[in-house]
């Protein structure tokens, strides 16, 4: 009996099955397929684009043509990736997608700045809506990690350059949390928080958003603590969601030290740009048995650590002496949990999470 | 089949009642029981801890601060790599703790060898701190049975090889130049090793991480995929690259589809295959000089994306 026939068994032992079901006939692909399938759209779309650009300069030379074409091609895309599933169709409408997209925001950015906040909500907006309804998987991450990034710049552009990574923490936060609470939309909204996943991986880092920074250098400083203090609120909301999960009452001792642990971590972690985000991907991804997203949240971890090194706001004795209070309180954290554990196994009690 | 998978399909069924979901996610434990999340936090704790620390210290180095002396410096930064060998000795064997302090000694010993050589001012180039580095360190490296800690002393030789061609110039002898010597050492290097770990990774079960191969074939395809690369668009190199290229596809094909079947590896071979052809395709058609060309260039790529995803769906199936 495999893994997987034992499960449904175990399902109609405790009667939550409401019909017989059977197990699904396709399995899906495993991640590194659609990374695969991801990257060789990406490169066809290059050329598609390119083909367009070089080739068919005399009519995409026109504002409108070139704005009305790429519409078609969206159009067309739409309609190619509805069709019943093609291994070959669905890369030829991802890639004429990405070069509609294309060709659509080279139409607006002539007529409009590149730092006009108007576009940049209107192009997440628009993302978001492609997201939800392009029936395509590695569409819809491509067009949700489009839709953060947007709405980023977005962000920055009229001030609150503060909020726009706790916006898009909380509604990944939300997304894995309830993932399995969308019934039917599930694929769905998994793709799209995959997508702001990734964009808040990319975003933390801050580097794709630096040509906006030079004008609104103070604004930056001052919002830096803001924008990390918000991460460790949403890391405490992540916290507070699993714990309640686990049926553990706010008022009890494990849940007070657990929210506390997260309190002291999160704060401690504050002067390293995404460090908090990566812990709150490590956490969620296990609270899910997702072992992708895991692999996600460590790299990212480590990137953050590293990007650390690099940054300016600090000097490397401050960064330092940061770090191994961080490194310290952690191993003491560490000690306290196994100390405590030990006791629950004296007193010959089952200790919670 | 995962088990996220089944209960994502029973879930979309609606074979799941609403009131019963997380009943049913926990038995299936796509929601881990609580002990899990217990040694799971320990892990986190601990990997974490010894990191910032260990980095701290590093970060401290790069600092150079003056208020302290240098006697003092090497007292504290010798004491910080003898603490993770105490706990090391200390704590049992093979377990998680006596793995993070090695790490964490070896991380250490970068710091101070760092530092050994800004105070005396060896004239080194950084090369060789990161090659000595990862020499001093390979005891520790082998009495771990780490493989994060083998692929950190990898990472390092990798890294003293770009080092190394950088400042010096070719390795290699035979008038190859600097960028391809680079290439040749880094296939070799990694491609050795990814060997190495395919012998080996059934012998000791410590090994048998899925993620260490992956990177090191990451390595291997990436370096093998550049030398193909430059035999394609260089005249002046060999075509040495290229035939090398084609004997690793070979080679990967046999072990990884007939002898111990790796989807993994098969997609990433996929994707050189992809990128070798269409760069191969666009270098005899002259794309540079007909734009028009592109659009050969893109069905192209997108018939072997297909044939490639259609194949290795295929096999998904039969592995299942």
């Amino acid at each position: 009996m495999t893994k997987s026939q034992h499960l449904l068994e175990l399902l109609i032992q405790n009667k939550l099955l409401i019909k017989p079901s059977n197990l699904p006939q396709h399995s899906q692909s495993p991640w590194y397929i659609k990374v695969l399938l991801a990257l060789a759209g990406w490169l066809a779309a290059l050329f598609f684009f390119g083909f367009f650009a070089l080739t068919l300069v005399d009519i995409t030379d026109n504002t409108v043509v070139r704005a009305l074409l790429g519409l078609a091609m969206l159009l067309a895309a739409y309609f190619i990736l509805r069709s019943p599933q093609s291994e070959f169709l669905e890369h030829v409408g991802l890639a004429v997608s990405l070069s509609g997209q294309a060709l659509i925001a080279w139409a607006l950015f002539e007529f409009l700045e590149f730092k006009d906040k108007e576009i940049w909500l209107i192009g997440a907006a628009v993302q978001m809506l492609l997201a939800w309804f392009m029936p395509s998987f590695l569409h819809r991450v491509f067009s949700a990690f489009i839709a953060a990034y947007a709405f980023s710049v977005f962000m920055a552009l009229v001030g609150l350059a503060a909020l726009f990574s706790s916006i898009i923490m909380f509604v990944c936060a939300w997304l894995w949390l309830h993932e399995f609470q969308v019934k039917q939309y599930i694929p769905r909204f998994r793709a799209m928080a995959y997508g702001l996943t990734l964009g808040l991986i990319m975003l933390k880092s801050a580097s794709p958003l630096a040509w906006l920074w030079p004008e609104q250098h103070d604004a930056n400083n001052v919002s830096q603590w803001l924008d990390e203090g918000l991460n460790c609120l949403i890391l405490l909301y992540v916290t507070a969601v699993l714990l309640k999960r686990y049926k553990i009452a706010f008022s009890t001792t494990p849940s007070i030290a657990a929210l506390f642990a997260t309190l002291v971590i999160g704060l401690a972690s504050m002067q390293a740009p995404g460090l908090t985000s990566a812990i709150m991907l490590i956490l969620l991804s296990f609270a899910a048995s997702h072992r992708v997203f895991m692999g996600l949240g460590l790299m990212s971890a480590l990137f953050y650590m590293a990007k650390y090194y690099y940054s300016l706001e600090l000097s490397l004795n401050q960064k330092a002496i940061s770090l191994i209070i961080l490194g310290l309180i952690l191993l003491a954290l560490t000690k306290a949990l196994a100390l405590w554990q030990q006791q629950k196994v004296a007193q010959g009690e089952q200790p919670h999470a | 089949m995962q088990q996220r998978e089944v209960m994502s399909h029973l879930i979309e069924q609606d074979n799941i009642a609403a009131q019963d979901l997380d009943a049913a996610l926990f038995i299936s434990q796509v929601y881990p029981p609580a002990k899990a999340w217990q040694a799971f936090i320990n892990k986190l704790l601990l990997c974490f801890g010894a990191l910032a620390i260990a980095c701290g210290v590093v970060f401290f180095v790069a600092a150079n601060w003056q208020d302290m002396s240098r006697l003092l410096k090497f007292v504290l930064l010798q004491l910080l790599v003898v603490t993770p060998i105490i706990v090391y000795l200390r704590s049992k064997t093979h377990t998680l703790l006596s793995q993070i302090s090695l790490t964490s000694a070896f991380i250490l010993l970068g710091a101070l060898m760092a530092y050994f050589g800004q105070t005396y001012q060896t004239g080194a180039d950084p090369w060789q701190l990161f090659f000595n580095w990862a020499l001093l360190g390979l005891p520790w490296v082998i009495i771990s049975r780490f493989t994060p800690l083998w692929m950190m002393f990898l990472a390092l030789l990798n890294l003293s090889l770009v080092l190394y061609h950088d400042a010096i110039g070719t390795l290699l002898p035979l008038g190859i130049s600097k960028e391809e010597s680079l290439l040749w050492c880094l296939f070799s290097l990694n491609c050795t090793s990814l060997i190495v770990w395919e012998l080996y990774r059934v012998k000791y079960v410590w090994l048998n991480q899925s993620w260490a191969g992956r990177l090191l074939a990451i390595g291997t395809v990436f370096s093998a995929n550049a030398l193909a690369l430059t035999s394609i668009f260089s005249y002046n190199t060999s075509w040495l690259g290229a035939v090398v290229w084609l004997l690793l596809m070979a080679v990967a094909y046999v072990v990884y589809r007939r002898v111990r079947p790796d989807l993994f590896m098969l997609a990433l071979c996929c994707l050189s295959g992809i990128v070798i052809i269409v760069a191969w395709c666009a270098n005899i058609l002259g794309v540079g000089s007909h734009g028009y060309l592109l659009i050969v260039l893109f069905f192209l790529t997108i018939g072997l994306t297909s044939a490639a995803a259609v194949w290795l769906k295929k096999l998904t199936k039969e592995l299942q």
